[in-house]
């Protein structure tokens, strides 16, 4: 691709760099995955941007590659844990305390590492503020299945964080 | 004192205060607010595209070890075509050898061009979830069977050159001796047949093991991401 569409590439990219932020937070507990994930989602989304061609909002797009990129990217060692539990979430290494974040929030990034990839994904369409037929489509799932769903993993993620004494 | 009293008391109301710990609130609009309003935190962005690391993704990462290995099994199928032709010096093995080479050629070219067309693919992540999953999905465990089929390929070649080799040898004690069996030929059938058949097994045992287990894994972990979006 040519220069022109590099340089409206990472234009937009700038423009919607939160979202990049937001996703790699809720998939990797890490610094160094953080990192990768960023570079990776980068990367796919350069590769994709040929198909871009403007129908829907770039952010719509973005969600999309975006979140399959994270969906499917499984680390080897897998630091993550692979089923939910309700003790506590591991705490992020190598990182240093970020005092401009809420504390609600670091205990909800925290939180959403216990879950699945797909819950995961809902809750993040959900925070974005996507309606239920619009995380359907994201998903390639129906409306109803979305609802259902997303009810559940909010429900999950209520448990979890009721453990950090919370109260929902 | 006595226990009458003792209950009276009991019952009574105790006004001293009991501390009861306070759980903070917290929901999901107030969240919702504060994560309008986050501070994104750091994203490394380059200047330019080529300063991009290489793709890291673990599917390209299996592409890269597909096709390390396929290289690796041509090599070994010319090995063993040359040293056919270095070790044989009967034309009528050259002949045999040149036309079962062709026809392993000719089916091998065609699994490598499937294998090297998935190597080359670009995996489109702007389908809705659950399509680009699916795609994945199919194409990771359709080529793990044709890379499967390939080396068992591989093998059937190197059972014909067992072969070669086994009937030249057969042939010259023959022809030495004016017998066509004897303890030698026994002897000679245990030491091709027996290792042949030992190795045969264990490249099927190893290259069902070792597709299912670097490949597999990684099917295995879609496919599970997938029932997450069935319908409930």
């Amino acid at each position: 691709m040519n220069a022109v569409a590099e340089k409206q590439f990472l234009t937009y990219i700038h423009q919607h760099k939160g979202i990049i932020s937001k996703i790699v937070r809720m998939y990797t507990d890490n610094v160094e995955d953080r990192e990768d994930l960023q570079q990776e989602i980068i990367i796919q989304l350069w590769k994709s941007f040929g198909h871009y061609k403007g129908e829907s909002q770039f952010s719509t797009w973005m969600y999309r590659v975006a979140i399959n990129t994270a969906i499917t990217f499984f680390k080897k060692d897998q630091r993550r844990p692979s089923s939910t539990t309700y003790e506590a979430a591991p705490e992020p290494k190598h990182e240093e305390y970020d005092g401009r974040q809420d504390k609600q929030l670091a205990i909800f990034y925290k939180c959403v590492q216990l879950l699945k990839p797909v819950e995961k994904a809902l809750l993040f369409y959900f925070m974005e503020g996507l309606s239920h037929r619009e995380i359907g489509q994201q998903l390639g799932i129906s409306e109803g299945n979305a609802r259902v769903k997303l009810n559940r993993s909010k429900e999950k993620l209520q448990e979890i964080i009721k453990t950090h004494g919370y109260e929902f | 004192m006595n226990f009458d009293d003792l209950e009276t008391k009991w019952d009574e109301k105790v006004d001293e205060p009991v501390y009861v710990p306070q759980k903070k609130a917290m929901n999901f609009d107030d969240l919702k607010i504060k994560w309008e309003e986050e501070d994104h935190g750091p994203v490394y962005i380059p200047q330019k595209i080529a300063h991009l690391k290489e793709a890291q993704h673990p599917l390209d990462k299996l592409k890269q070890n597909m096709k390390m290995e396929i290289y690796f099994q041509l090599l070994c199928l010319s090995l063993v075509f040359f040293a056919i032709l270095v070790h044989e010096e009967d034309e009528f093995l050259h002949v045999v050898c040149f036309f079962a080479t062709a026809v392993v050629a000719i089916i091998s070219a065609f699994y490598l061009s499937k294998l090297y067309k998935f190597y080359k693919s670009v995996h489109v992540y702007t389908l809705d979830t659950k399509d680009s999953l699916q795609e994945l999905y199919y194409n990771l465990r359709l080529n793990m069977e044709r890379y499967k089929s390939f080396t068992f390929l591989a093998m059937s070649f190197f059972i014909m050159h067992q072969g070669i080799m086994l009937y030249s040898k057969l042939e010259l004690v023959a022809v030495t001796t004016g017998q066509y069996w004897d303890n030698n030929f026994s002897l000679l059938l245990l030491k091709y047949i027996l290792p042949m058949t030992i190795s045969i097994l264990l490249v099927i045992v190893l290259t069902n093991w070792w597709v299912n287990f670097f490949y597999g894994k990684y099917a295995k972990q879609i496919k599970s991401i997938l029932d997450e979006l069935k319908e409930t």
